[in-house]
């Protein structure tokens, strides 16, 4: 897809999110994966909005309306880096080759393995930062996905990456979705940190 | 026999009922029967045409009443009898009928007039609709199909349908089928004295537009909500009540698509806001507290009184999806939509008794009552809210009275391009009403 059309849809799923009344829930999940955006988040406010009609509960409604705020921040972030991926504060060694390269496939291979590793962490954060239980399964879930089918094309793209941080990645990610699997909040969000941490040195 | 009432008749019993009056009006029983509700919200089926004080429920608020109540019931028998088919057919036959002569007091509203909230309204055959709903419509229809994007809305009788096409960046368009399309414009040109509304305009199914969009629409409830439908029943063990009735809401909405697309077409904007019945409690409940919301509801029920328009907040029933909430913290405002113009000789002393009662502060708790859900603090919070309320149902019948000083006023208001041979307003009602009003304050 066309990079301006994305960029497009993001602006659009910005918009939506701002209200994200019950209408736009099936609205949001129509045209969510044209935006190539993978978090589960989306699916998981919907169901938190749709709770808190029936329930006056003034955590979960701040809950709801601080982490809505967070994904329409993080996609802002993410139409700013596919407007210019120099400009982005995100550090990992995809943007790094993305960057140094002419080739528009390899380009656009590095911008999606880049662009997924942070989705992936940004939802997990959420999710252990604001100790959703419900949200647990669903993102141990997307990591298990990711860690078994994305991970090792990502990591094929980058030749030169040394075994052992291969294996860091691979070692952080299966104890993300551990830590996730048992509701350990403090363990997952650590995790999350020691990998964009690991990310940033390669990348250096 | 007691009357069923309509709070709790069984589908059984109101889908004999509706056998019983399509029989008669097929002239296979003695004389035509005609569907009556009392203030109890009991159910009679009678011969008179006039039955003094009881409100006669005509095919166009039976049709959708009869897909509520069929909604509830899980027996497939039961819902084939429920004669949603022959009643629209009737209604069809009904609506094809020479309109009659108008009386010399009716104010006729004419064509391509300017509705100057809307801009220029463009004069196509077989609709009216502005430039640019039109564009933001057909461009959306003639843009790569792949991309067109049709939802429906989650909830609702009948529903509203959203079109939209990312790649055109253009604002959604919200798309209703209904069989009176100028009592929704008409009743849309007076509430937009009062608030912002959608500003409806009307199309027809059958010219070329609104054929594109009903073949659409069907697209939608053939493939994905149909699929959506198999799986979810095909999966369904019997147990999880949520999920019972999604799918008795998604058997309703593709049983009742085929009826439904055959009716005329109104065309909005989008309004990005959220229904009543769907803002999160805690913020329904300070909504609840802000008296300057609480006084737009009193504008609100005192204009819908006034134009008879009761799917909204009547005095017994509550329709919470149809106004919205648009905009954040203190700058909230109220949005009508899906409203009628029901005004006419049958409605006129219901709407004077009406307005009487409401400007003495009858009724309202009532209406109050309904608005409130359990978790809003009961009786307590109605006895804060009614002075606001009430104060809102004088203002608007104050300006109601402004604005219909001469029989003039009448043109100035209904401005409504669309379907000429059937907008009309009587202006001798409208001057009854508002005399009646000004003996009142």
């Amino acid at each position: 897809m066309i990079r301006s059309d994305v960029i497009n849809y993001l602006s659009q799923l910005q918009d939506d999110l701002a209200t994200f009344n019950p209408d736009q829930i099936e609205m949001v999940q129509q045209y969510l994966h044209k935006t190539d955006l993978k978090t589960a988040l989306v699916g998981i406010l919907g169901n938190m909005r749709m709770d808190l009609i029936q329930r006056s509960d003034e955590t979960l409604t701040r809950t709801f309306t601080v982490m809505k705020d967070d994904l329409i921040a993080h996609i802002g972030t993410r139409i700013a880096r596919l407007q210019n991926p120099l400009t982005s504060e995100q550090s990992d060694p995809w943007i790094a080759v993305e960057v140094g390269t002419n080739d528009a496939a390899l380009q656009q291979r590095c911008c999606q393995a880049s662009t997924h590793i942070n989705d992936l962490l940004f939802s997990c954060d959420e999710v252990a930062r604001h100790r959703l239980e419900r949200g647990c399964p669903i993102e141990a879930a997307e990591v298990h996905a990711f860690r078994n089918d994305s991970l090792p094309r990502y990591l094929k793209i980058i030749t030169t990456l040394p075994q052992r941080t291969q294996q860091a990645l691979e070692v952080g990610f299966t104890s993300l979705e551990e830590s996730l699997r048992g509701g350990d909040y403090a363990k997952a969000l650590q995790t999350t940190s020691e990998i964009r941490s690991t990310l940033g040195n390669i990348s250096k | 026999m007691e009357a069923p009432n309509l709070r709790n008749v069984t589908p059984e019993a109101w889908g004999d009922m509706m056998g019983r009056l399509i029989d008669s009006r097929k002239g296979e029983s003695q004389g035509h029967l005609y569907v009556y509700i009392d203030a109890k919200q009991q159910v009679r089926l009678l011969e008179a045409q006039d039955s003094g004080n009881l409100t006669q429920l005509g095919l166009e608020k039976l049709i959708p009443l009869t897909m509520q109540i069929m909604m509830q019931c899980s027996d497939q028998n039961v819902r084939m009898r429920s004669h949603i088919e022959e009643m629209t057919a009737l209604l069809m036959q009904h609506q094809v009928k020479p309109e009659p002569k108008m009386a010399p007091k009716v104010v006729r509203v004419e064509q391509q007039v300017l509705a100057p909230a809307v801009g220029a309204m463009q004069a196509v055959p077989h609709y009216a609709i502005s430039a640019e709903r039109l564009d933001t419509l057909e461009s959306c229809l003639a843009a790569n199909p792949k991309q067109l994007m049709v939802t429906r809305s989650h909830d609702g009788r009948d529903g509203a349908f959203f079109f939209s096409h990312p790649d055109l960046m253009m604002p959604r368009t919200v798309v209703k089928f209904c069989f009176d399309t100028h009592k929704h414009l008409l009743a849309d040109q007076l509430i937009a004295k009062f608030f912002d509304t959608p500003r409806y305009e009307s199309l027809t199914s059958h010219a070329t537009l609104g054929e594109k969009v009903r073949q659409n629409v069907s697209r939608l409830v053939q493939t994905p909500m149909q699929s959506r439908l198999t799986a979810m029943q095909e999966g369904f063990d019997g147990k999880d009540h949520q999920q019972r009735l999604e799918i008795a809401n998604l058997d309703r909405i593709t049983s009742g698509l085929g009826q439904l697309v055959k009716q005329e077409i109104v065309a909005a904007r989008y309004i990005k806001g959220t229904a009543f019945k769907d803002l999160m409690a805690f913020d329904r409940a300070s909504l609840l507290s802000s008296p300057k919301f609480l006084q737009s509801l009193g504008q609100m029920i005192a204009v819908d009184t006034f134009m008879h328009n009761t799917d909204r907040i009547a005095e017994y029933q509550c329709n919470k999806g149809n106004f919205m909430i648009q905009g954040q913290g203190d700058a909230r405002v109220l949005v009508p939509i899906d409203h009628d113009f029901a005004m006419s000789k049958e409605t006129l002393p219901m709407i004077k008794e009406g307005l009487t009662r409401l400007l003495q502060g009858d009724g309202l708790e009532n209406r109050l009552r309904l608005l409130l859900t359990s978790e809003d603090n009961g009786e307590k919070k109605i006895q804060e809210m009614v002075p606001q309320v009430r104060q809102g149902v004088e203002d608007a019948c104050k300006k109601l009275i402004e604005l219909f000083a001469t029989d003039d006023d009448c043109k100035k208001v209904f401005t409504v391009p669309a379907r000429a041979d059937h907008a009309n307003v009587d202006a001798g009602l409208i001057r009854e009403v508002v005399q009646h009003l000004r003996g009142l304050l």
